[in-house]
């Protein structure tokens, strides 16, 4: 009985104690008042994405904290994730995402109302790990990528032809990240598409095995890194999916002409050597030449039919046009270009 | 033959038309369009994925892969499970020292350790059959012990007063007064050898059921996943009733 009093008093004086803090903060609320209407200015939006794609997360990230998404009126809640954004997206926990496009179109070819908004750079955060150099490439016989069905499965299909591999002559086998190093040094896999280049340090894969650069191993696949959304959200929250576009674009535009900003931006942030930081720098730059920010469907037709052969959709005959929604790019390009 | 039919069917009437209910209740809330077709699908589109799947006989060397790594693991599972249980039961020191293991393996998060696993025994069918052993461990494992816990005491001195050895005892009055409490561990060691089955075989050659769940998962092929699902519903079901009519004949006394 006794404890019991106890009890009851100790969680009166945690609520008691809880409250007086939470009442104290709204009540200096007022001594930041500008801050606080300016915050109550900004349209909200969920941002979602996955957090191991080192390229996506890099604009993504560079934006925020360059607050291009704040000059363009959008409080932007950045979500990242490991697995399965643009299915939290079509589920209507996000509003909005920038990811690779063989997921976003299988999905849309199945039935989900996904919107491609614009295009912003060519993939260039996949990294070959090969125990062969490129001239004996014909040796590799298993090919791991990080999960089945996603784009890398996608992605490895181009990259093993861009070896010069014969892709149905390969086994391509699903290991997790973390075992991929190990599986490489006991020659259980022979080569494996990593997602970003802070694998390779955790990896080592540098100093034990080839390292196949972008560049080189994804000439032909052409899944831009692009913003999705869904057609609710577009009914819903147009204003702030037009900024975020502008606001992408303007960040795109950026990155380019102010180098050193960049990449001291990148070095602090991630931590690169002064090479690799570099690298990251000259592979974005290079991702982002003649790549029409415009959605149109003449760039995807070859990721089209990969998708139709590899992911075996329910409609693959869907009208692709549905899937495009080009105005907020339109804009954006006009209005940052101004 | 048309006999037994029609009796299976009458003992299972309520069952049989309560999951026609349901499905018929799903495909209609499906054509309304009350539930988005795109999560759920609809049972006639789940019926002609499948039969796809069936007729194009796609299904067939995943089933075989899966149900290989699937009674492999199980069956380790269940020896040494019940091996381990029986010697940890009966020894209160090596419940002592064994106990807290016991319990971790329970609450060990199988997808974090799939990593570790593969690093040890590689990508291929050791892996599978380690995932669904340890899934399927625990359950056995701890209500093997749990039996010993709850013998009741009486029968061992009424057996002791009637001269039996100790041997005797426990093969005897100790072993068979767990053993429900043994099968009740396998029945639910069977639920949790599907999901072993399907961590497993998300990493791998691409082969088995697990494989599948993925892929049609990430592709959004609903229809097609749903129909593996109730594959492995159906696993489940068939290993679940064996595994009662084995005990029905072992634990006769129970009626």
């Amino acid at each position: 009985m006794e404890n019991k009093k106890i009890f009851i008093i100790a969680v009166i004086i945690v609520v008691a104690v809880a409250g007086f803090f939470k009442y104290n903060s709204a009540e200096k609320a007022p001594e930041n008042s500008s801050l606080a209407e300016s915050k109550r200015e900004l349209k909200n939006l969920r941002l979602i994405y996955m957090k191991d794609a080192g390229d996506i997360a890099f604009l993504i990230e560079f934006a925020q904290d360059k607050n291009f998404f704040r000059r363009n009126n959008l409080n932007a809640e950045l979500n990242p994730v490991t697995n399965k954004a643009v299915n939290i997206l079509v589920a209507g926990e996000a509003d909005v995402t920038i990811t690779g496009l063989t997921g976003p179109l299988s999905m849309y070819l199945n039935g989900a109302d996904l919107r491609w908004l614009a295009s912003s750079f060519r993939n260039f955060s996949y990294f070959g790990v090969s125990r062969f150099s490129k001239e004996n490439a014909s040796q590799i016989k298993k090919a791991a990528v990080n999960e089945f069905g996603k784009e890398p499965h996608f992605a490895m299909i181009a990259v093993l032809k861009n070896l010069g591999v014969d892709p149905d002559k390969v086994e391509i086998l699903a290991v997790p990240f973390v075992s991929q190093g190990a599986m490489l040094d006991k020659g259980e896999i022979d080569f494996a598409l990593l997602p970003s280049e802070k694998f390779l340090d955790s990896t080592k894969a540098e100093d034990k095995h080839y390292v196949f650069e972008p560049s080189d191993i994804l000439k032909d696949f052409n899944s831009p890194r692009s913003i999705i959304t869904t057609k609710k959200a577009i009914d819903k929250k147009p204003e702030e999916l037009r900024s975020f576009v502008l606001a992408v674009r303007e960040a795109l535009e950026y990155i380019p002409d102010h180098p050193d900003e960049v990449k001291n931006y990148i070095q602090q942030k991630y931590g690169f050597s002064a090479e690799r930081t570099q690298k990251t720098f000259d592979l974005f730059v290079q991702s982002e030449k003649n790549m029409d920010f415009l959605p149109q469907k003449e760039h995807i037709n070859g990721i089209i039919d990969l998708v139709v052969k590899e992911a075996k959709p329910s409609d693959p005959n869907r009208d692709i046009s549905g899937f495009i929604y080009a105005d907020f790019a339109k804009e954006a390009m006009v209005k940052a270009d101004k | 033959m048309k006999n037994n039919f029609f009796s299976f069917i009458n003992k299972y009437r309520l069952s049989i038309v309560s999951v026609f209910v349901f499905f018929i209740f799903w495909e209609i809330i499906s054509r309304l369009r009350l539930v988005d077709p795109l999560f759920i699908s609809s049972p006639s589109k789940i019926f002609l994925a499948g039969k796809d799947l069936v007729m194009s006989g796609e299904i067939f060397p995943h089933l075989a892969a899966s149900l290989e790594a699937l009674v492999l693991g199980f069956v380790l599972a269940v020896a040494i499970g019940v091996i381990a249980g029986l010697l940890i039961g009966f020894s209160k020191t090596l419940r002592s020292i064994f106990l807290p293991y016991v319990f971790a393996l329970n609450s060990l998060p199988m997808v974090a350790v799939v990593p570790l696993i593969i690093i040890w025994l590689g990508i291929g069918l050791y892996a599978k059959v380690a995932v669904v052993f340890f899934m399927s461990l625990s359950p056995i494992l701890i209500n093997t012990i749990d039996g010993f816990q709850n013998l009741d005491k009486k029968l061992i001195e009424m057996a002791k007063s009637f001269g039996a050895s100790p041997f005797f005892t426990l093969r005897t009055v100790t072993f068979l007064s767990i053993m429900p409490f043994i099968f009740s561990g396998l029945k639910i060691a069977i639920g949790k050898s599907i999901i072993g089955l399907v961590v497993g075989e998300a990493f791998g050659y691409g082969k088995g059921l697990g494989f599948l769940v993925t892929f049609y998962g990430n592709t959004f092929q609903v229809a097609r996943l749903m129909f593996i699902i109730l594959i492995l519903l159906v696993i489940s079901l068939i290993a679940t009733n064996l595994v009662a009519k084995i005990e029905k004949k072992i634990i006769n006394w129970k009626e």
